[in-house]
């Protein structure tokens, strides 16, 4: 088994630590400032377009399991969204793929409707829907979903694998407002060319942490910062050690370039 | 030999494919159904055929007859997190599922925070690219000053990108806001590069299409 070195086993205590400072500041009551975010001021105009037009709002989850660190950003953000559509009374339909997901997701959003003080306008069976485990059955499902109720706005939040095309191409070309969010990078640009908003890489964590009403997830997002801050300040000091004339930093140079 | 009757169906359901394209019709519908079904036939198969039975079940059924190791049954205690995933169909003992679930999370976390270590330092030691143009075995030369701008651009594109995704500072100092920009723009180019690439690989799978229907389906239809 190989172990962490020195410098791995310092990164991985100073992230860890920035994590945990960053939770008990949270929670003992100082919310960080964390800035806007385009793309989810735009989620509210969009659930609130779809209720002026009288269409459904559809939700499509990403790929992930229940485990994944990415379904759980995508489940506050559908808890947000569910908050939006019980208040303003709009018809949501919520599409999960993976089987374990998909009981965690009727309990969102029928927390949702109770926080709302609306539990009876949530119907668990119309409502929340499972499709299928498979991504071209689940793209294609949600492609025809869509369509077929003519949605007023189409979510997509989680990681897509190649069927994100698949899924938001339909919508596209009728004229839904569509908003995604991956935290991937690799389907980005079909989102982009697809839907009206795009939340990408790590603005989906953010979104996610800006719309739940947990501060300590807020802090979170703050040591998120911190530690890229952080590898930002290595890369930093790594070049400048390489300018240094005679290689008097080269030790340091030579430290992180064998990671390669 | 290929046989004739697959051809046909796959031509079928190519053109019925492309049949889109013009608009969505019933004959699209039926072959995305279709599609669908399949799929979940082929799903329940491999499932069964290529993890439950060879990595499951017939470890136990061998220990249990004695013609494989004994601790081929131990795979029967796997039964206890797996059922413990059903209780999320019990409103009234979903928190049963959460144990297994909140057990799964801690996994995911740890690991990670792992990864994110392994993925995140190599890629710290391959950003460090020289820029003193002057540092070469040569000197100073043309090349080398190319080479170094280059590295330079490189550099800026992703400071600049890291600053893009930092939440927690205020955008409207001029000082931040202009990098973080430059940072947008950065990721733009290369979300524009990673989609042409993508377009490439789709279209190369639009001209095996092509190649099909032209050699396997219509050149035998009418060989002269």
């Amino acid at each position: 088994m190989q172990h962490a070195d020195w410098l791995m086993a310092a990164l991985m205590f100073a992230m860890a630590a920035a994590i945990l400072g960053c939770l008990w500041r949270a929670r003992r009551g100082h919310v960080p400032y964390v800035r806007r975010i385009a793309g989810v001021a735009e989620i509210e105009r969009a659930v609130e377009r779809a209720t002026e037009m009288g269409r459904p709002v559809v939700f499509a989850m990403g790929f992930t399991d229940i485990q994944a660190i990415e379904t759980h950003a995508s489940l506050l953000i559908l808890a947000h969204v569910a908050r939006l559509a019980a208040r303003l009374q709009t018809p949501l339909i919520v599409l999960a793929r993976p089987g374990n997901v998909y009981p965690v997701a009727e309990e969102t959003v029928r927390q949702a409707y109770v926080a709302e003080g609306v539990p009876d306008h949530f119907d668990a069976k119309e409502q929340v829907r499972f499709l299928s485990e498979d991504s071209a059955v689940y793209g294609m499902a949600v492609a025809r979903l869509i369509e077929e109720t003519r949605a007023g706005c189409a979510l997509f939040f989680g990681a897509f694998e190649f069927a994100s095309l698949l899924m938001t191409e339909p919508g596209a070309r009728i004229g839904v407002l569509q908003i995604a969010g991956d935290p991937s990078l690799w389907q980005m640009p079909f989102f982009v060319c697809t839907c009206d908003k795009t939340i990408m890489g790590e603005e989906y964590y953010a979104a996610g942490a800006y719309v739940s009403p947990d501060p300590a997830l807020r802090g979170v997002l703050v040591s998120q910062d911190i530690i890229k801050a952080m590898f930002a300040g290595l890369i930093l000091l790594g070049v400048l050690a390489a300018l240094l004339p005679g290689g008097a930093a080269s030790w340091f140079v030579e430290l992180l370039r064998h990671y390669r | 030999m290929t046989d004739p009757l697959a051809v046909w169906v796959g031509a079928i359901v190519t053109l019925g494919v492309f049949s889109y394209l013009a608009r969505d019709n019933p004959f699209y519908r039926l072959i995305q159904q279709a599609a669908m079904g399949v799929v979940v036939g082929i799903q329940i198969v491999v499932t069964w055929k290529q993890v439950l039975q060879p990595m499951w079940l017939s470890p136990i059924q061998g220990a249990l007859a004695g013609t494989r190791d004994w601790t081929g049954a131990l795979w029967l205690l796997a039964l206890v997190p797996g059922s413990l995933w059903y209780f999320q169909l019990s409103k009234k003992w979903f928190w049963v599922s959460t144990l297994v679930s909140g057990l799964f999370v801690g996994v995911a976390a740890g690991l990670a925070f792992k990864f994110r270590i392994l993925l995140i330092l190599p890629q710290i030691g391959a950003s460090l690219k020289p820029l003193n143009p002057f540092a070469g075995p040569n000197g100073f030369t043309w090349e080398g000053f190319l080479d170094s701008s280059n590295n330079l651009l490189f550099l800026a594109a992703l400071l600049t990108t890291l600053l893009y995704f930092f939440f927690s500072v205020k955008t409207e100092n001029r000082w931040v806001r202009t990098p973080m920009r430059w940072g947008r723009l950065m990721i733009m180019v290369a979300l524009g590069a990673m989609f042409g690439n993508t377009v490439m690989t789709r279209m190369s799978y639009l001209i095996e299409r092509m190649q099909f229907l032209y050699e396997m389906w219509l050149r035998p239809l009418f060989p002269g």
